[in-house]
Protein backbone atom coordinates (compact mmCIF):
# COMPACT_ATOMS: atom_id res chain seq x y z
CA UNK A 1 0.00 0.00 0.00
CA UNK A 2 1.31 3.67 -0.34
CA UNK A 3 1.12 6.18 1.57
CA UNK A 4 -2.47 7.70 0.15
CA UNK A 5 -4.28 4.47 -0.02
CA UNK A 6 -3.23 3.64 3.80
CA UNK A 7 -4.56 7.12 5.02
CA UNK A 8 -7.46 6.73 2.91
CA UNK A 9 -8.31 3.59 4.75
CA UNK A 10 -7.38 4.57 7.81
CA UNK A 11 -9.79 7.85 7.28
CA UNK A 12 -12.15 6.03 5.85
CA UNK A 13 -12.62 3.43 8.38
CA UNK A 14 -11.95 0.75 6.03
CA UNK A 15 -8.85 -0.56 8.00
CA UNK A 16 -7.68 0.62 11.52
CA UNK A 17 -4.35 2.01 11.95
CA UNK A 18 -3.99 -1.19 14.25
CA UNK A 19 -4.52 -3.66 11.02
CA UNK A 20 -2.12 -1.58 9.00
CA UNK A 21 0.21 -1.40 11.75
CA UNK A 22 0.18 -5.06 12.92
CA UNK A 23 0.34 -6.70 8.99
CA UNK A 24 3.82 -4.15 8.59
CA UNK A 25 5.34 -5.75 12.09
CA UNK A 26 4.54 -9.23 11.11
CA UNK A 27 6.18 -8.17 7.67
CA UNK A 28 9.07 -7.39 9.67
CA UNK A 29 8.97 -10.48 11.67
CA UNK A 30 9.35 -12.66 8.84
CA UNK A 31 11.97 -10.77 6.69
CA UNK A 32 14.08 -8.32 8.24
CA UNK A 33 15.72 -11.62 10.36
CA UNK A 34 18.18 -12.68 7.22
CA UNK A 35 18.04 -8.45 5.99
CA UNK A 36 19.10 -6.79 9.00
CA UNK A 37 17.22 -3.70 8.58
CA UNK A 38 15.98 -2.72 12.19
CA UNK A 39 17.73 -1.99 14.88
CA UNK A 40 14.95 -2.09 17.09
CA UNK A 41 11.33 -2.59 16.09
CA UNK A 42 8.98 -0.90 18.52
CA UNK A 43 6.32 -3.51 18.49
CA UNK A 44 4.23 -2.31 21.50
CA UNK A 45 4.17 1.31 21.94
CA UNK A 46 3.38 1.47 17.75
CA UNK A 47 0.36 -0.92 18.47
CA UNK A 48 -0.87 1.47 21.35
CA UNK A 49 -0.17 4.66 19.61
CA UNK A 50 -1.96 3.05 16.62
CA UNK A 51 -5.29 2.46 19.28
CA UNK A 52 -5.11 5.94 20.05
CA UNK A 53 -5.09 6.95 16.76
CA UNK A 54 -8.06 5.03 15.92
CA UNK A 55 -9.80 5.68 19.41
CA UNK A 56 -9.26 9.51 17.69
CA UNK A 57 -10.57 8.49 14.27
CA UNK A 58 -13.86 6.71 15.67
CA UNK A 59 -14.95 9.73 17.79
CA UNK A 60 -14.40 11.49 14.53
CA UNK A 61 -11.58 13.66 14.99
CA UNK A 62 -8.93 14.44 12.02
CA UNK A 63 -5.77 12.23 13.07
CA UNK A 64 -3.70 13.92 10.25
CA UNK A 65 -2.20 14.14 6.83
CA UNK A 66 -0.17 10.70 7.58
CA UNK A 67 -2.62 9.05 10.15
CA UNK A 68 -1.56 5.73 10.50
CA UNK A 69 1.52 5.78 8.44
CA UNK A 70 4.32 3.32 9.98
CA UNK A 71 7.81 5.25 9.68
CA UNK A 72 11.10 3.65 10.35
CA UNK A 73 13.65 6.67 11.43
CA UNK A 74 17.37 6.34 10.75
CA UNK A 75 19.33 5.38 14.22
CA UNK A 76 21.21 8.60 14.06
CA UNK A 77 17.98 11.16 14.48
CA UNK A 78 17.00 10.53 18.37
CA UNK A 79 13.72 10.29 20.00
CA UNK A 80 13.26 10.70 23.29
CA UNK A 81 13.94 8.15 25.70
CA UNK A 82 14.80 6.37 23.16
CA UNK A 83 18.14 4.79 22.49
CA UNK A 84 20.14 6.34 18.73
CA UNK A 85 23.49 4.63 18.75
CA UNK A 86 24.41 5.98 15.71
CA UNK A 87 25.18 2.35 14.56
CA UNK A 88 28.32 3.08 16.62
CA UNK A 89 29.70 1.18 19.87
CA UNK A 90 30.57 4.38 21.44
CA UNK A 91 26.80 5.40 21.91
CA UNK A 92 25.52 2.34 22.50
CA UNK A 93 22.82 2.02 24.92
CA UNK A 94 22.82 5.98 24.69
CA UNK A 95 19.06 6.66 25.58
CA UNK A 96 17.85 10.59 23.95
CA UNK A 97 17.52 13.58 26.31
CA UNK A 98 14.68 15.02 23.54
CA UNK A 99 12.79 14.14 19.94
CA UNK A 100 14.17 15.76 16.49
CA UNK A 101 11.65 17.66 14.72
CA UNK A 102 11.55 15.74 11.89
CA UNK A 103 10.32 13.02 14.52
CA UNK A 104 7.98 15.94 16.07
CA UNK A 105 6.27 16.92 12.62
CA UNK A 106 5.53 12.90 11.44
CA UNK A 107 3.85 12.44 15.40
CA UNK A 108 1.55 15.48 15.23
CA UNK A 109 1.01 14.64 11.38
CA UNK A 110 -0.60 10.92 12.67
CA UNK A 111 2.57 8.79 11.48
CA UNK A 112 3.21 6.12 13.44
CA UNK A 113 6.95 5.40 14.20
CA UNK A 114 7.45 1.32 14.18
CA UNK A 115 11.15 1.47 14.51
CA UNK A 116 15.45 2.72 14.28
CA UNK A 117 17.03 1.34 11.79
CA UNK A 118 20.89 0.21 10.62
CA UNK A 119 23.51 2.66 9.10
CA UNK A 120 26.65 2.59 8.55
CA UNK A 121 28.63 4.37 12.09
CA UNK A 122 28.15 7.37 12.20
CA UNK A 123 26.66 7.65 8.46
CA UNK A 124 30.26 7.37 7.48
CA UNK A 125 29.89 4.82 4.78
CA UNK A 126 28.63 3.38 1.62
CA UNK A 127 26.95 -0.08 2.30
CA UNK A 128 25.90 -0.52 5.54
CA UNK A 129 28.59 -2.69 6.09
CA UNK A 130 30.21 -0.11 9.10
CA UNK A 131 27.61 -0.79 11.56
CA UNK A 132 28.49 -1.64 15.03
CA UNK A 133 25.68 -4.14 14.76
CA UNK A 134 26.01 -6.15 11.75
CA UNK A 135 25.53 -5.84 8.40
CA UNK A 136 21.99 -4.88 6.26
CA UNK A 137 21.53 -6.87 3.74
CA UNK A 138 19.71 -6.16 0.22
CA UNK A 139 16.52 -7.29 -0.72
CA UNK A 140 16.85 -8.60 -3.71
CA UNK A 141 20.37 -10.45 -3.02
CA UNK A 142 21.14 -10.79 0.20
CA UNK A 143 25.14 -11.66 -0.86
CA UNK A 144 24.74 -8.10 -1.69
CA UNK A 145 25.06 -4.79 0.26
CA UNK A 146 22.35 -2.49 -0.08
CA UNK A 147 24.11 0.84 0.04
CA UNK A 148 24.42 3.27 2.36
CA UNK A 149 24.71 5.02 4.99
CA UNK A 150 21.02 5.10 5.49
CA UNK A 151 20.74 1.24 4.26
CA UNK A 152 18.47 -0.01 6.83
CA UNK A 153 16.04 2.52 6.25
CA UNK A 154 16.22 1.81 2.19
CA UNK A 155 16.06 -1.91 3.01
CA UNK A 156 12.65 -1.38 5.26
CA UNK A 157 10.92 0.45 2.64
CA UNK A 158 12.24 -1.88 -0.47
CA UNK A 159 11.30 -5.25 1.42
CA UNK A 160 7.79 -3.52 2.76
CA UNK A 161 8.71 -3.45 6.37
CA UNK A 162 7.66 -0.17 5.94
CA UNK A 163 5.90 2.33 3.98
CA UNK A 164 7.92 5.50 4.38
CA UNK A 165 11.47 5.83 6.42
CA UNK A 166 13.79 8.83 7.23
CA UNK A 167 17.33 8.88 6.15
CA UNK A 168 20.01 10.83 6.22
CA UNK A 169 22.19 12.17 3.44
CA UNK A 170 25.96 13.92 3.74
CA UNK A 171 27.14 12.86 0.36
CA UNK A 172 24.54 10.70 -1.07
CA UNK A 173 23.60 8.52 2.38
CA UNK A 174 19.64 8.42 1.37
CA UNK A 175 20.09 8.62 -2.53
CA UNK A 176 22.79 6.07 -3.34
CA UNK A 177 20.39 3.63 -0.88
CA UNK A 178 17.31 4.18 -2.70
CA UNK A 179 19.06 3.71 -6.35
CA UNK A 180 20.49 0.14 -5.23
CA UNK A 181 17.29 -1.38 -3.75
CA UNK A 182 15.27 0.30 -6.22
CA UNK A 183 13.29 3.03 -4.14
CA UNK A 184 12.82 6.40 -4.32
CA UNK A 185 15.16 9.04 -1.58
CA UNK A 186 15.06 12.35 -1.64
CA UNK A 187 17.67 15.07 -0.07
CA UNK A 188 15.99 18.47 0.36
CA UNK A 189 17.64 21.49 -0.19
CA UNK A 190 20.38 22.27 2.68
CA UNK A 191 18.10 24.17 5.26
CA UNK A 192 14.42 23.00 4.37
CA UNK A 193 14.60 20.48 6.88
CA UNK A 194 15.32 20.78 10.57
CA UNK A 195 18.86 19.31 12.01
CA UNK A 196 17.78 19.65 15.26
CA UNK A 197 18.05 15.99 16.62
CA UNK A 198 20.07 14.40 13.94
CA UNK A 199 23.43 13.73 14.71
CA UNK A 200 26.03 15.49 13.50
CA UNK A 201 28.38 13.85 10.76
CA UNK A 202 29.51 16.68 8.34
CA UNK A 203 26.91 19.94 9.39
CA UNK A 204 27.31 21.68 6.33
CA UNK A 205 26.59 19.02 4.24
CA UNK A 206 24.26 16.87 6.67
CA UNK A 207 20.28 16.42 5.46
CA UNK A 208 17.18 14.63 6.52
CA UNK A 209 14.86 13.55 4.30
CA UNK A 210 12.28 10.41 3.29
CA UNK A 211 13.01 7.25 1.36
CA UNK A 212 9.96 5.65 0.19
CA UNK A 213 7.92 3.67 -2.62
CA UNK A 214 6.86 6.83 -4.83
CA UNK A 215 7.70 10.36 -5.24
CA UNK A 216 3.76 10.96 -4.14
CA UNK A 217 5.04 9.08 -0.89
CA UNK A 218 8.11 11.38 -0.73
CA UNK A 219 6.29 14.51 -1.29
CA UNK A 220 3.60 13.75 1.54
CA UNK A 221 6.14 13.10 3.65
CA UNK A 222 8.19 16.12 2.87
CA UNK A 223 5.43 18.74 2.99
CA UNK A 224 5.04 17.70 6.84
CA UNK A 225 8.80 17.72 7.38
CA UNK A 226 9.82 20.36 5.53
CA UNK A 227 9.85 24.01 7.31
CA UNK A 228 11.05 26.33 9.33
CA UNK A 229 12.74 25.61 12.98
CA UNK A 230 14.63 28.35 15.62
CA UNK A 231 16.24 25.32 16.80
CA UNK A 232 17.69 24.77 13.69
CA UNK A 233 20.57 27.71 13.19
CA UNK A 234 20.46 26.72 9.29
CA UNK A 235 17.03 26.51 9.02
CA UNK A 236 15.59 28.56 5.84
CA UNK A 237 13.28 31.45 7.32
CA UNK A 238 11.45 31.66 3.77
CA UNK A 239 8.28 30.30 2.60
CA UNK A 240 8.48 26.69 0.69
CA UNK A 241 7.16 25.52 -2.37
CA UNK A 242 6.01 21.89 -2.72
CA UNK A 243 5.04 19.64 -5.57
CA UNK A 244 1.92 19.76 -7.40
CA UNK A 245 1.84 16.43 -8.13
CA UNK A 246 -0.58 16.71 -11.55
CA UNK A 247 -0.18 16.24 -14.67
CA UNK A 248 3.08 18.11 -15.62
CA UNK A 249 3.63 19.63 -19.29
CA UNK A 250 7.67 18.20 -20.39
CA UNK A 251 7.44 21.12 -23.32
CA UNK A 252 10.33 23.91 -22.87
CA UNK A 253 11.56 22.12 -19.81
CA UNK A 254 15.26 22.60 -19.64
CA UNK A 255 16.81 19.65 -18.75
CA UNK A 256 21.12 19.46 -18.68
CA UNK A 257 22.76 16.60 -18.50
CA UNK A 258 26.81 16.65 -17.62
CA UNK A 259 28.82 15.00 -19.46
CA UNK A 260 30.97 14.36 -16.30
CA UNK A 261 27.87 12.02 -15.21
CA UNK A 262 28.55 9.67 -18.18
CA UNK A 263 32.33 9.22 -17.05
CA UNK A 264 34.18 5.84 -17.87
CA UNK A 265 33.15 5.04 -14.21
CA UNK A 266 29.82 4.64 -15.17
CA UNK A 267 28.19 1.00 -15.84
CA UNK A 268 27.59 0.51 -19.18
CA UNK A 269 23.97 -0.97 -18.88
CA UNK A 270 23.33 2.17 -16.51
CA UNK A 271 24.14 4.36 -18.77
CA UNK A 272 21.64 2.92 -20.83
CA UNK A 273 18.91 2.95 -18.60
CA UNK A 274 19.70 7.17 -17.68
CA UNK A 275 20.01 7.72 -21.16
CA UNK A 276 16.84 5.75 -21.71
CA UNK A 277 15.22 8.06 -18.98
CA UNK A 278 16.49 11.17 -20.66
CA UNK A 279 15.11 10.27 -24.23
CA UNK A 280 11.71 9.74 -23.08
CA UNK A 281 11.39 13.28 -21.45
CA UNK A 282 12.91 14.49 -25.01
CA UNK A 283 10.10 12.80 -26.79
CA UNK A 284 7.82 14.52 -24.49
CA UNK A 285 9.19 17.69 -25.85
CA UNK A 286 11.60 18.59 -23.20
CA UNK A 287 15.07 20.41 -24.11
CA UNK A 288 17.91 18.61 -23.37
CA UNK A 289 20.63 20.48 -22.51
CA UNK A 290 24.35 18.80 -22.87
CA UNK A 291 26.58 20.68 -20.14
CA UNK A 292 30.24 20.84 -19.66
CA UNK A 293 30.60 21.20 -15.57
CA UNK A 294 34.63 20.95 -14.87
CA UNK A 295 34.28 21.19 -11.74
CA UNK A 296 32.59 18.04 -10.89
CA UNK A 297 35.26 16.14 -11.81
CA UNK A 298 36.59 17.75 -8.53
CA UNK A 299 33.64 17.14 -6.64
CA UNK A 300 34.50 13.86 -4.46
CA UNK A 301 37.84 15.35 -3.88
CA UNK A 302 36.46 18.37 -2.22
CA UNK A 303 33.91 16.09 -0.41
CA UNK A 304 36.46 13.94 0.73
CA UNK A 305 38.67 16.74 2.38
CA UNK A 306 35.80 19.17 3.69
CA UNK A 307 33.60 16.07 4.79
CA UNK A 308 36.31 14.38 6.97
CA UNK A 309 37.23 17.85 8.71
CA UNK A 310 33.77 18.22 9.63
CA UNK A 311 33.70 14.70 10.79
CA UNK A 312 36.90 15.48 12.98
CA UNK A 313 35.52 18.41 14.62
CA UNK A 314 31.65 16.77 15.44
CA UNK A 315 33.04 13.65 16.54
CA UNK A 316 36.13 15.35 18.75
CA UNK A 317 33.39 15.55 21.33
CA UNK A 318 33.14 11.95 21.52
CA UNK A 319 35.85 11.55 24.59
CA UNK A 320 34.45 9.45 26.86
CA UNK A 321 33.41 12.60 29.63
CA UNK A 322 30.19 13.83 28.10
CA UNK A 323 29.28 11.13 26.20
CA UNK A 324 28.34 7.66 25.66
CA UNK A 325 31.51 4.63 25.78
CA UNK A 326 33.80 5.38 28.15
CA UNK A 327 37.52 3.00 28.52
CA UNK A 328 38.51 3.70 31.84
CA UNK A 329 42.09 4.34 31.93
CA UNK A 330 44.58 6.18 34.91
CA UNK A 331 45.26 9.24 33.26
CA UNK A 332 42.69 12.04 31.14
CA UNK A 333 44.68 11.54 28.09
CA UNK A 334 45.40 7.31 28.44
CA UNK A 335 41.38 7.64 28.62
CA UNK A 336 40.24 9.64 26.07
CA UNK A 337 42.38 7.84 23.46
CA UNK A 338 41.62 4.16 24.70
CA UNK A 339 37.73 5.06 24.44
CA UNK A 340 37.97 6.94 20.69
CA UNK A 341 40.05 3.22 19.92
CA UNK A 342 37.13 1.17 21.71
CA UNK A 343 34.20 3.19 20.60
CA UNK A 344 34.84 3.84 16.88
CA UNK A 345 35.06 1.58 13.90
CA UNK A 346 38.00 1.43 11.23
CA UNK A 347 36.05 4.36 8.79
CA UNK A 348 35.15 6.75 11.35
CA UNK A 349 38.46 6.59 12.59
CA UNK A 350 39.90 6.89 8.85
CA UNK A 351 37.56 9.85 8.29
CA UNK A 352 38.86 11.37 11.44
CA UNK A 353 42.57 11.30 11.34
CA UNK A 354 41.98 12.25 7.40
CA UNK A 355 40.24 15.16 9.34
CA UNK A 356 42.94 16.29 11.03
CA UNK A 357 45.52 16.00 8.42
CA UNK A 358 43.52 18.56 6.32
CA UNK A 359 43.10 21.09 9.23
CA UNK A 360 46.59 20.48 10.55
CA UNK A 361 49.23 23.24 10.52
CA UNK A 362 51.32 23.42 7.45
CA UNK A 363 48.35 21.53 5.66
CA UNK A 364 45.03 23.35 6.30
CA UNK A 365 45.77 26.29 3.11
CA UNK A 366 46.68 23.46 0.81
CA UNK A 367 44.08 21.00 1.68
CA UNK A 368 41.14 22.57 3.46
CA UNK A 369 41.34 25.73 2.24
CA UNK A 370 41.71 24.66 -1.38
CA UNK A 371 38.47 22.79 -1.17
CA UNK A 372 36.46 25.59 0.14
CA UNK A 373 37.73 27.74 -2.73
CA UNK A 374 36.76 24.85 -4.98
CA UNK A 375 33.26 24.03 -3.49
CA UNK A 376 32.57 27.91 -3.79
CA UNK A 377 33.59 27.50 -7.51
CA UNK A 378 31.81 24.64 -7.97
CA UNK A 379 28.70 26.06 -6.22
CA UNK A 380 29.31 28.94 -9.21
CA UNK A 381 29.36 26.81 -12.04
CA UNK A 382 26.26 25.23 -10.81
CA UNK A 383 24.72 28.58 -10.27
CA UNK A 384 25.36 29.07 -13.96
CA UNK A 385 24.53 26.19 -15.52
CA UNK A 386 20.49 26.85 -13.50
CA UNK A 387 20.63 29.96 -15.24
CA UNK A 388 20.10 27.79 -18.86
CA UNK A 389 18.50 24.62 -17.19
CA UNK A 390 15.57 23.72 -14.63
CA UNK A 391 17.02 20.35 -13.68
CA UNK A 392 20.00 18.27 -14.37
CA UNK A 393 19.65 14.86 -14.33
CA UNK A 394 22.01 11.73 -14.84
CA UNK A 395 22.68 8.41 -12.75
CA UNK A 396 22.38 8.09 -9.31
CA UNK A 397 25.35 5.86 -8.51
CA UNK A 398 27.75 4.41 -11.49
CA UNK A 399 27.30 0.82 -10.19
CA UNK A 400 24.11 -1.52 -9.11
CA UNK A 401 24.59 -3.26 -5.58
CA UNK A 402 28.34 -5.12 -5.19
CA UNK A 403 28.65 -8.03 -3.11
CA UNK A 404 29.44 -7.47 0.44
CA UNK A 405 33.17 -7.40 1.26
CA UNK A 406 33.43 -6.68 -2.36
CA UNK A 407 34.88 -2.84 -1.59
CA UNK A 408 35.37 -2.98 2.16
CA UNK A 409 38.90 -3.36 2.41
CA UNK A 410 39.39 -0.34 -0.47
CA UNK A 411 38.22 2.99 0.62
CA UNK A 412 38.65 4.89 -2.15
CA UNK A 413 36.66 2.56 -4.56
CA UNK A 414 33.92 2.78 -1.82
CA UNK A 415 33.90 6.57 -2.02
CA UNK A 416 33.73 6.35 -5.41
CA UNK A 417 30.02 5.06 -5.64
CA UNK A 418 29.17 8.74 -3.83
CA UNK A 419 30.90 10.19 -7.11
CA UNK A 420 27.26 11.45 -8.78
CA UNK A 421 25.45 12.62 -5.44
CA UNK A 422 28.18 14.47 -3.62
CA UNK A 423 27.77 16.79 -5.99
CA UNK A 424 24.34 18.42 -4.82
CA UNK A 425 25.74 18.15 -0.59
CA UNK A 426 28.41 20.77 -1.97
CA UNK A 427 26.00 22.53 -3.16
CA UNK A 428 23.51 22.47 -0.71
CA UNK A 429 20.92 21.46 -3.57
CA UNK A 430 18.08 19.29 -3.40
CA UNK A 431 18.13 15.92 -5.35
CA UNK A 432 16.24 12.95 -5.90
CA UNK A 433 16.99 9.43 -7.17
CA UNK A 434 14.09 7.29 -8.80
CA UNK A 435 14.08 4.24 -10.27
CA UNK A 436 14.77 4.00 -14.21
CA UNK A 437 15.22 0.17 -14.79
CA UNK A 438 17.40 -2.51 -14.12
CA UNK A 439 20.96 -3.34 -14.77
CA UNK A 440 23.08 -7.08 -14.53
CA UNK A 441 19.09 -7.49 -12.80
CA UNK A 442 19.17 -5.10 -9.77
CA UNK A 443 17.57 -1.67 -10.10
CA UNK A 444 18.99 1.30 -11.20
CA UNK A 445 18.57 4.68 -9.91
CA UNK A 446 17.82 8.17 -11.90
CA UNK A 447 19.25 11.80 -10.15
CA UNK A 448 17.21 14.64 -10.66
CA UNK A 449 18.98 17.42 -9.44
CA UNK A 450 17.40 21.23 -9.05
CA UNK A 451 18.64 24.51 -7.80
CA UNK A 452 18.80 25.07 -4.38
CA UNK A 453 15.41 26.11 -3.54
CA UNK A 454 14.13 24.21 -6.38
CA UNK A 455 12.21 21.27 -4.60
CA UNK A 456 9.11 21.39 -5.85
CA UNK A 457 10.01 21.49 -9.45
CA UNK A 458 12.32 18.47 -8.76
CA UNK A 459 9.98 16.63 -7.18
CA UNK A 460 7.05 17.24 -10.09
CA UNK A 461 9.92 15.68 -12.51
CA UNK A 462 10.14 13.13 -10.31
CA UNK A 463 6.41 12.64 -10.35
CA UNK A 464 6.64 13.10 -14.26
CA UNK A 465 8.90 10.28 -15.03
CA UNK A 466 7.40 7.81 -12.70
CA UNK A 467 4.14 8.25 -14.55
CA UNK A 468 5.46 7.34 -18.53
CA UNK B 1 53.74 8.10 3.92
CA UNK B 2 52.42 10.14 6.26
CA UNK B 3 53.17 10.42 10.23
CA UNK B 4 50.49 8.03 11.34
CA UNK B 5 51.28 8.45 15.63
CA UNK B 6 51.34 12.35 15.23
CA UNK B 7 48.47 12.01 13.91
CA UNK B 8 46.42 10.13 15.91
CA UNK B 9 47.72 11.71 19.03
CA UNK B 10 46.21 15.06 17.24
CA UNK B 11 42.95 13.47 16.82
CA UNK B 12 43.28 11.75 20.42
CA UNK B 13 42.75 8.02 19.44
CA UNK B 14 44.78 5.62 20.18
CA UNK B 15 45.93 2.87 17.49
CA UNK B 16 45.56 -0.29 17.94
CA UNK B 17 48.94 -2.55 16.57
CA UNK B 18 46.59 -4.41 14.45
CA UNK B 19 45.17 -1.71 13.03
CA UNK B 20 47.66 1.27 12.47
CA UNK B 21 49.39 -0.05 9.48
CA UNK B 22 45.88 -1.09 7.55
CA UNK B 23 44.99 2.74 8.61
CA UNK B 24 48.28 4.39 7.70
CA UNK B 25 47.90 2.89 3.84
CA UNK B 26 44.27 3.50 4.21
CA UNK B 27 44.78 7.07 4.79
CA UNK B 28 47.52 7.95 2.40
CA UNK B 29 45.52 6.63 -0.84
CA UNK B 30 42.78 8.89 0.36
CA UNK B 31 45.09 11.44 0.38
CA UNK B 32 46.83 10.47 -2.75
CA UNK B 33 43.45 10.81 -4.45
CA UNK B 34 42.23 14.38 -2.99
CA UNK B 35 45.64 15.31 -4.60
CA UNK B 36 44.09 15.77 -7.53
CA UNK B 37 42.96 19.25 -6.55
CA UNK B 38 46.53 20.22 -6.11
CA UNK B 39 46.71 20.49 -9.86
CA UNK B 40 43.77 22.49 -9.97
CA UNK B 41 43.45 26.16 -10.50
CA UNK B 42 41.88 27.39 -7.42
CA UNK B 43 40.91 30.91 -6.59
CA UNK B 44 42.13 31.98 -3.25
CA UNK B 45 39.72 32.27 0.05
CA UNK B 46 40.41 34.64 2.44
CA UNK B 47 38.86 32.77 5.19
CA UNK B 48 37.91 28.88 5.67
CA UNK B 49 34.48 29.38 7.03
CA UNK B 50 33.53 26.74 4.59
CA UNK B 51 30.73 27.45 1.43
CA UNK B 52 28.17 28.90 4.00
CA UNK B 53 27.81 32.38 4.26
CA UNK B 54 27.35 34.07 7.70
CA UNK B 55 24.14 35.33 6.36
CA UNK B 56 22.37 32.21 6.12
CA UNK B 57 22.57 31.78 10.16
CA UNK B 58 19.96 32.59 12.41
CA UNK B 59 20.94 34.95 15.52
CA UNK B 60 22.93 32.92 17.94
CA UNK B 61 20.49 33.44 20.54
CA UNK B 62 19.70 31.15 23.78
CA UNK B 63 16.31 29.57 23.22
CA UNK B 64 15.78 27.26 26.42
CA UNK B 65 14.18 23.82 26.31
CA UNK B 66 11.31 22.37 27.92
CA UNK B 67 11.45 20.84 31.50
CA UNK B 68 11.35 17.65 30.49
CA UNK B 69 14.22 17.95 27.94
CA UNK B 70 15.79 19.30 30.85
CA UNK B 71 15.32 16.35 32.58
CA UNK B 72 16.05 14.00 30.19
CA UNK B 73 19.40 15.48 29.99
CA UNK B 74 20.21 15.63 33.81
CA UNK B 75 19.29 11.83 34.21
CA UNK B 76 21.97 11.03 31.36
CA UNK B 77 24.61 12.28 34.23
CA UNK B 78 25.88 9.37 36.22
CA UNK B 79 24.90 10.87 38.97
CA UNK B 80 23.26 13.98 40.09
CA UNK B 81 23.30 14.80 43.72
CA UNK B 82 20.98 16.62 46.46
CA UNK B 83 21.88 20.09 45.77
CA UNK B 84 21.21 19.33 41.66
CA UNK B 85 25.43 19.05 40.80
CA UNK B 86 25.95 16.64 37.94
CA UNK B 87 28.62 13.93 38.05
CA UNK B 88 30.48 13.60 35.16
CA UNK B 89 32.98 10.86 34.18
CA UNK B 90 36.23 11.15 35.87
CA UNK B 91 38.44 13.62 33.59
CA UNK B 92 41.43 13.54 36.31
CA UNK B 93 44.79 11.87 36.93
CA UNK B 94 43.94 8.82 39.24
CA UNK B 95 47.12 7.70 40.47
Amino acid sequence: MNVAEIVSHVHGGTMSAREVVDGYLARIESADETLGAFLEVFDGDARVRADELDARCSRGEDIGPLGGVPVAVKDNIVMRGRVASCGSRMLEGMRAAYTATVVERLEAAGAIVIGRTNMDEFACGSSTENSAFGVTRHPMDRDRVPGGSSGGSAVAVAAEMVPLALGSDTGGSIRQPAALCGVVGFKPTYGHVSRYGLIAMASSLDQIGPIGHSVADIAAAYRIIAGTDVRDATSVATELSFPSMGPMDMKGLRVGVPKQFFDDALDGEIDACVRGAIARMEQAGANIVELNLSWLEAALAIYYIVMPAEVSSNLNRYDGVTYGHVSPRDTFVQQVTATRRDGFGDEVIRRILLGTFVLSSGYVDAYYKRAVAAQRALRAQLDEAFGRVDVIVGPTSPTVAWPIGEKFDDPVTMYLSDIYTVVANLAGAPALSLPCGMAHGLPVGLQVMGRAGDDARVLDVGYWLEQV
Amino acid sequence: MIDIDGLAGLAHVDLAPERRERIQEDVSSILAYVETLQRLDVPDVADARGALSVGELREDAVLGCSEQEREGVVNSFPRVSDDGLLEAQAAIHRV
